[in-house]
């Protein structure tokens, strides 16, 4: 793990006159949880193998990909260093626990991810991000540590899988919501937009918009997770 | 079954031990004795977090089976929906009639840190809930949790606020979610008819 310093952390949602969260410092994994590691998971902890996890705490899709219970399987020898994906929060947040660690808030993930990439700089991040996010999913997952190193040392924040946070049901104003929030009096159309930290992120935005997408058991093809804590 | 009442009873003298004030629990959750058999897999009874009670009491969710359940997420500090969400639980509540007494309300607050059991039951004061309503302080994670599994949103803002769905729930008696219903001064009807129908299964 490797120490993300604190401070202040501005959400990309924010409501009128709210200050920006202060961060405590904290630890966060290298690299996204890999399929090897996964696996050890689930032989300690058997209600978490495939063909016994609830169906509340994951979906249908949940390690659809290897081959057996406690099988990654020869057809995915190339993804045993690969993040794992197909597992749901419930799953990542068991993961974590298990490890002595926690799943990283919005806030704690956003931040230890605005870090461009080493010797990089920030609008050149932005770039990066766009362009991964127009990409298709590539066939076979690459390893974890095969994007770039952040200036705090973590790898592949971009450009790998979307990662679960811990509170990725976090309010979001979206264009549905209206009259459901507590927050939303004004009830007009692209109100979300108005609480809009930086218009231009719309990196931030897709980030921001996939969360308010999940539930807590959806199994996806391109969602994995990391772990924090703290220190 | 009076030894089992026994062992309930000692069970809760434990919990007692650990929180203050030591006198035995006062007020019921009056279902257990409604059968309740097996917790089905998608109930949201399997999760184990401990939640306390503006009792003080130490509760776990599945201590609810047996009746048809009213939730919603709240915190007490909110001063525009979550007193009027809860008055619409109160409404249900009266719409209810007669069959209220065969339903559990719940108030679950997000705010962990200052909605205390001693704040909870101050509100329940302040908004004349009755006692079929028990409000539940939880962990972080548990509150979390929960809400993840009733597909509410909420936030945390810097100034110790939330920002959250305002979303009506009904589980049936096993705890599976039966029911939703978002927004405030929402037409109730259907929540009305389904806990009905729920609890006459």
């Amino acid at each position: 793990m490797v120490k993300i310093s604190g401070g202040t952390y501005t959400p990309f949602f924010k409501l009128p006159g709210t200050p920006p969260l202060h961060l405590r410092p904290y630890l966060m994994d290298e690299t996204a949880v890999t399929n090897r590691q996964f696996l050890d998971f689930v032989k300690a902890n058997p209600k978490w193998q495939r063909s016994k996890v609830s169906r509340l705490f994951a979906d249908t899709n949940y390690l659809k990909y290897w081959e057996s219970d406690l099988v990654i399987g020869e057809k995915n020898k190339g993804l045993y260093n690969s993040p794992v994906v197909n597992i749901s929060w419930f799953a990542a947040k068991a993961y974590a626990e298990w490890q002595g660690k926690r799943l990283p808030t919005v806030a704690e993930w956003e931040h230890a991810g605005q870090a461009p990439p080493a010797g990089g700089t920030e609008e050149k991040l932005t770039q990066y991000i766009l362009g991964w996010y127009q990409k298709p999913n590539p066939k076979v997952l690459p390893n974890v540590r095969s994007t770039f190193k952040n200036t705090y040392g973590l790898y592949d924040m971009h450009g790998l899988v979307w990662e679960w946070t811990f509170d990725f049901n976090s309010f979001i104003k979206s264009g549905d919501s209206r009259a459901n929030t507590e927050d939303e009096l004004k009830l007009f159309c692209a109100s979300s937009s108005l609480y809009v930290d930086n218009k231009e992120d719309y990196a931030s935005f897709l980030r921001y918009s996939y969360r308010g997408s999940l539930k807590g058991n959806f199994c996806i093809a391109n969602l994995g997770f990391r772990c924090v804590k703290d220190l | 079954m009076k030894s089992l009442i026994f062992i309930f009873v000692c069970a809760l003298a434990l919990f007692s031990c650990n929180n203050e004030p030591k006198s035995a629990f006062t007020g019921t959750i009056e279902n257990n004795t409604a059968p309740v058999g097996t917790i089905p897999e998608e109930s949201i009874y399997n999760i184990s977090d401990t939640f306390t009670t503006q009792n003080k009491r130490e509760i776990v969710l599945k201590d609810f089976a047996g009746k048809p359940v009213v939730l919603g997420m709240i915190f007490t500090h909110c001063t525009y929906a979550c007193p009027r969400l809860t008055a619409d639980i109160q409404n249900i509540e009266k719409e209810l009639g007669p069959n209220a007494k065969n339903v559990n309300f719940i108030l679950i607050s997000f705010d962990t840190e200052r909605d205390t059991p001693a704040q909870l039951e101050k509100f329940k004061k302040e908004m004349n809930l009755d006692d079929r309503f028990t409000l539940l302080h939880g962990s972080e994670d548990a509150v979390r949790t929960l809400s993840v599994l009733l597909n509410i949103q909420f936030q945390k803002n810097s100034n110790g606020d939330f920002s959250h769905s305002n979303i009506i729930s009904v589980l049936d008696k096993k705890g599976n979610l039966a029911y939703q219903k978002e927004g405030i001064q929402a037409d109730q009807k259907e929540t009305i008819k389904k806990l009905s129908a729920l609890t006459m299964q």
